[in-house]
């Protein structure tokens, strides 16, 4: 019997080319999105599973208030607390700290390695699922300055030699003898440092000033993270009391000025996906997003499953005989109603067929754009769960039409078919239809204000030149033996040295400041420039001058101000700013050398604040170099040349300014991504018209017959057939034009120089969509239009 | 084997009614093969589907092999049309997507036959009908009098006790008719089936042994 329903959907399939392909083509265009989004949420759910007692580990958590009445969750807990769980509460089988400090450059012969890592102690690997692939994790990390790497760092660091017994040293935190080697770990993790060091090397780091004192410390919450493995049969509340009893013990309770802290316990299985605390480590995403890209996936599939139900329920007219014939027969309604979930579902499994070749696809090309849905690689669990999914899928759109269906009456539609009642009437399709283009509109005008904002964005003009700029790195040469030897190189017109390159997210350096006027402090952004920096940089000088071209490297003595500066100080005019003095966080005095006109130092989200340059060698991290067009292969290659002389054997690494700009600020990632979602949801919508129109006008062929006999002209009888589909795309602009402006306004918040959305971006965009809705209607209502009234009515 | 007793029928048209059957009394005994005549409109289908149990009588009672069926519900009825009623339509009402061979096996897949049987029984009925090379044919590639031969098969193949017929002729020339009729009476002669058929003509009547002539909603004498 089931074979003989999926025959008979394959055979329906083929007859009816249209109808199937605009229900695969939908399905399959959605659910590739779908399909994405299932393999970054299984993902986003597998943080976290090895733990060997995952059910009774909780981190510790700190509900922290603020002098100031200001209140923040925070991921962090106090470092002596775990002794305090320890020693003080039998509840505890372990607890464990991991202390978030050990990062910073690690040297190994010649290299120089940035390594994020954590203290922690021999605990650590009886809480978590860690497992050691070489040394003892009983005693790895017991005594101080021992340190257990990821296999990874390890490698970075040693090469192919074995790392063991091998010393790490790191610039600011001394040396760690490496007493283990991680294995890689069977899944995902919150925790994944690349190094963990003896939390007993901390005492002593604290004794010599090189860290701040925490270990003891109940007051501080920032940088420590406290986990506690209750012993089994030990319920929450048990950990709850204890916690409000340690809270109380430790902390008076929040007051008018008083801040106050209270802890609170996190279990280990529901910290990924991340809850949005402060100080959260680990790269699982937020709540936020993980249900964002459901919503999206979900969203795009109920459009698909849309165009299904209605498409079906027009063409249940062509179906209506069969289900009579088979009732007649002896079928029940269940029967009848199994076949057509059987027809859905075969078609969504059609759909995943594609939708799979569609991801294999834009997997391969990740550049088509969503590429920030990553997830697992494809393995036949997954496979499994999509084959569900569609199956589920499959069901949901076929629900409703197999009901309509299942439900006629042989007597009626046996006899005559006119009189059939389609089930849920024109309110359902026409509702279906609207949800389908508002969302579609709303999407595109959302898309038209991301992209004109992006463009306008990469077309504004930060103040800075960015043009035939080539950055170098310095790597450790001095800057200014580098600038010497890089200006012989023919075609160089001009080099600074700068801390990173102007208008670049996360380049600029902040500061604390204190001046005359503002006795408390003020944060400032800076940048370190040379002399050459205002020239090569082309920043409008408006008072003083630049810096001079002899300056002490070690003693700060000047600053060049923007004018927001002169104005936070109070100051009205730019030349009465020259000379006075700054504070800088160090409590180092500066004067202020020159005042430049307000650029975009920040990429354009942010508004420009205070900032200053400053002559700082020991940050300078590059060249800047301004160079002369005509050849640039060739300057490439001289400057190269260059640089290899004063570093020899490490690798050469350039980039243009103006690529680095664009690479960072185009949002070319959220711009392509954001165009395939309205491109699919805008397709689906016009094939569910097309398929729709097509049907609902070959119902009315007689009419149109009776009509044209009549003397009803081709222009007359488009206007009919589609008046009615014009009125209802009219009604989805009605919705999606608020919407869709809201939503851009939204959007636009996120900027502080922004377009305004203008009332061409909301006519161009529901123009557009109407062009597409009148192309798929008037194809449908124009050929029926041209038909000969003779064929039709004499079939009747 | 059915037995009506003051059957009435009626559709509501409007703010009043309209009535198709008034007060039909009628009994067919198993074995008979009954023509019902009239004109256009005169309730001749209506009563065709009361019978069959495909539209349930606005009031009277039917009784049918001596079991009250007027106010049966759906699946009951389903199980008669099962085993019981076996149906031909005028317009065949074959399945466009199923082949000869299917079309006739579909009742035997609801009554939940095993393969083997349904295979048996398909090829059987093939066989009497001299059909056996068009079994893979689909409808649309048949004549007129071969696709109302595949609905004929279709009937019988669940062997049902009584076939109705509405107008089974009504879309074929005479030369196909005459098979057609003749076919219906070897059923009733041969396998003792109990034949009901609505029919324009007169000739066709013939070939039955009652005729029950209809007019406005009442049984004429």
């Amino acid at each position: 019997m089931l074979l003989r329903y999926i025959q008979i959907a394959f055979r329906n399939l083929r007859r009816q080319r249209l109808f199937a392909f605009i229900n695969i083509a939908g399905l399959a265009l959605s659910m590739t999105v779908c399909l994405m989004v299932l393999k970054s949420t299984k993902k986003n759910f597998s943080y976290d599973k090895f733990h060997p007692a995952a059910s009774r580990t909780w981190r510790i958590t700190s509900q922290a208030t603020t002098q100031e009445g200001k209140h923040y969750h925070m991921a962090s807990a106090p470092l002596p607390l775990a002794n305090v769980l320890r020693q003080d509460y039998a509840i505890a089988e372990e607890a464990v700290s991991l202390y978030g400090v050990l990062s910073g450059n690690v040297t190994a012969g010649k290299k120089k390695l940035p390594v994020s890592g954590a203290f922690t102690e021999p605990a650590f690997f009886r809480v978590f699922g860690f497992r050691l692939q070489s040394g003892n994790p009983a005693t790895a990390l017991s005594a101080p300055n021992s340190i257990v790497l990821s296999e990874a760092t390890a490698s970075r660091i040693f090469g192919t030699t074995s790392a063991m017994g091998k010393v790490v040293h790191f610039e600011k935190l001394g040396d760690y003898i490496v007493t283990g080697i991680l294995a890689p770990p069977p899944g995902l993790s919150h925790i994944d440092y690349e190094a963990y060091a003896s939390l007993s090397s901390v005492q002593a780091l604290e004794q010599q000033g090189l860290l701040p004192e925490r270990l003891l410390n109940w007051n501080n919450v920032q940088d420590g993270y406290v986990y506690v493995k209750l012993k089994p049969d030990v319920s929450e509340a048990s950990l709850a009391t204890a916690l409000s009893f340690i809270s109380r013990r430790y902390y008076q309770p929040a007051s008018k000025g008083i801040g106050s802290i209270t802890l609170e316990q996190q279990s280990l299985r529901s910290i990924s996906p991340s809850r949005e605390m402060y100080n959260d480590i680990g790269s699982a995403p937020p709540w936020g997003k993980v249900l964002g890209e459901i919503a999206v996936g979900l969203g795009l599939l109920v459009c698909a499953c849309f165009n299904y139900i209605n498409l079906s329920i027009v063409r249940s007219l062509q179906r209506a005989r069969e289900v009579g014939v088979r009732k007649v027969n002896g079928a029940y309604r269940w029967q009848v109603f199994m076949q057509f979930i059987v027809e859905s579902v075969i078609m969504c499994v059609l759909a995943l067929l594609l939708a799979l070749a569609l991801l294999l696809l834009a997997e391969h090309y990740t550049s088509i754009g969503i590429g920030f849905l990553s997830g697992e690689p494809v393995d036949f669990m997954l496979i499994g769960w999509f084959l569900l999914f569609s199956v589920l899928t499959g069901v949901l759109a076929g629900v409703i039409p197999a009901w309509a269906l299942s439900s006629f009456q042989p007597a009626k539609v046996l006899r005559n078919m006119v009189d059939i009642k389609l089930f849920g009437g024109l309110g359902l399709r026409k509702t279906l239809i609207v949800i389908q283009f508002s969302l579609s509109l709303t999407a595109i005008i959302f898309f038209v204000t991301v992209y004109r904002q992006f463009a306008y964005k990469a077309a504004f003009n930060m103040g800075f030149a960015r043009e035939n700029i080539l950055n170098v790195p310095l790597a450790d040469a001095d800057f200014q033996l580098m600038k010497d030897r890089m200006m012989q190189v023919k075609g160089v017109e001009m080099i600074t040295a700068s801390s990173g390159t102007l208008g670049v997210p996360r380049h600029s350096g902040f500061m604390q400041i204190k001046t005359a006027v503002n006795g408390s402090h003020m944060q400032a952004g800076y940048y370190a420039g040379d002399a050459d920096f205002l020239k090569v940089m082309q920043l409008k000088l408006l008072a003083g001058s630049g810096f001079p071209a002899t300056m002490s490297r070690d003693h700060e003595q000047y600053v060049i101000v923007n004018e927001q500066m002169v104005k936070a100080m109070n100051l009205t005019s730019p030349s009465d700013a020259i000379g006075k003095a700054i504070w800088l966080s160090d409590s180092a005095m500066v004067s202020i050398i020159g005042v430049i006109k307000d650029f975009n130092y920040q990429p354009i989200e942010a508004p420009v604040f205070p900032m200053a340059i400053r002559f700082v060698p020991g940050q300078f991290t590059q060249l800047q170099v301004l160079v002369d067009t005509h050849d640039k292969e060739a300057l490439t290659a001289g400057i190269k040349k260059a640089w290899l002389e004063m570093h020899p054997g490490e690798t050469f690494s350039a980039e243009w300014m103006s690529d680095l700009m664009h690479e960072k600020t185009s949002g070319k990632e959220p711009v392509s991504g954001l165009a395939v979602l309205v491109f699919m949801i805008t397709v689906i919508a016009a094939l569910g018209l097309l398929g729709v129109v097509s049907y609902t006008t070959f119902t009315r062929r007689k009419e149109i017959g009776v009509r044209k006999v009549m003397g009803a002209g081709v222009s007359g009888l488009v206007l009919l057939l589609s008046r009615n589909y014009l009125r209802l795309i009219l009604l989805a602009g009605l919705i999606a034009l608020p919407l869709g402006y809201l939503g851009s306004l939204l959007f636009l918040q996120i900027f502080a120089n922004r377009i305004s959305i203008g009332f061409f971006t909301l006519a161009g965009s529901f123009v557009a969509l109407l062009g597409i809705a009148l192309l798929a209607i008037i194809s449908q209502t124009w050929r029926a239009a041209q038909s000969n009234p003779v064929d039709v009515l004499r079939n009747d | 084997m059915i037995e009506l007793q003051k059957i009435s029928k009626h559709y509501p048209v409007g703010f009043g009614k309209n009535e198709i059957l008034k007060d039909v009394d009628l009994t067919i005994r198993e074995g008979e093969f009954v023509s019902i005549m009239g004109p256009s409109g005169s309730g001749k289908s209506t009563l065709l589907h009361i019978l069959g149990l495909l539209e349930e009588p606005s009031a009277g009672q039917y009784l049918f092999q001596g079991e009250r069926v007027d106010k049966m519900n759906e699946k009951k009825r389903t199980q008669l049309h099962r085993g019981a009623i076996g149906f031909v339509f005028q317009a065949y009402h074959l399945i466009d997507e199923l082949t000869v061979y299917e079309n006739i096996e579909t009742p035997l897949l609801y009554k939940n036959l095993s393969g083997s049987e349904r295979k048996s029984k398909v090829a059987d009925v093939l066989d009497r009908f001299n059909m056996v090379a068009k079994k893979d044919l689909f409808p649309n590639q048949l004549s007129g009098g071969q696709q109302q031969l595949v609905g004929i098969a279709r009937a019988i193949v669940a062997e049902p006790r009584v076939i109705l017929a509405d107008e089974p002729t009504g879309n074929l020339h005479s030369d196909q008719a005459k098979v057609i009729m003749e076919l219906f009476k070897q059923l009733n002669d041969q396998d003792k089936i109990t034949i009901v058929q609505v029919t324009h003509s007169d000739l066709n009547a013939t070939y039955g042994n009652r005729i029950i002539q209809i007019r406005d909603g009442y049984i004429q004498g």
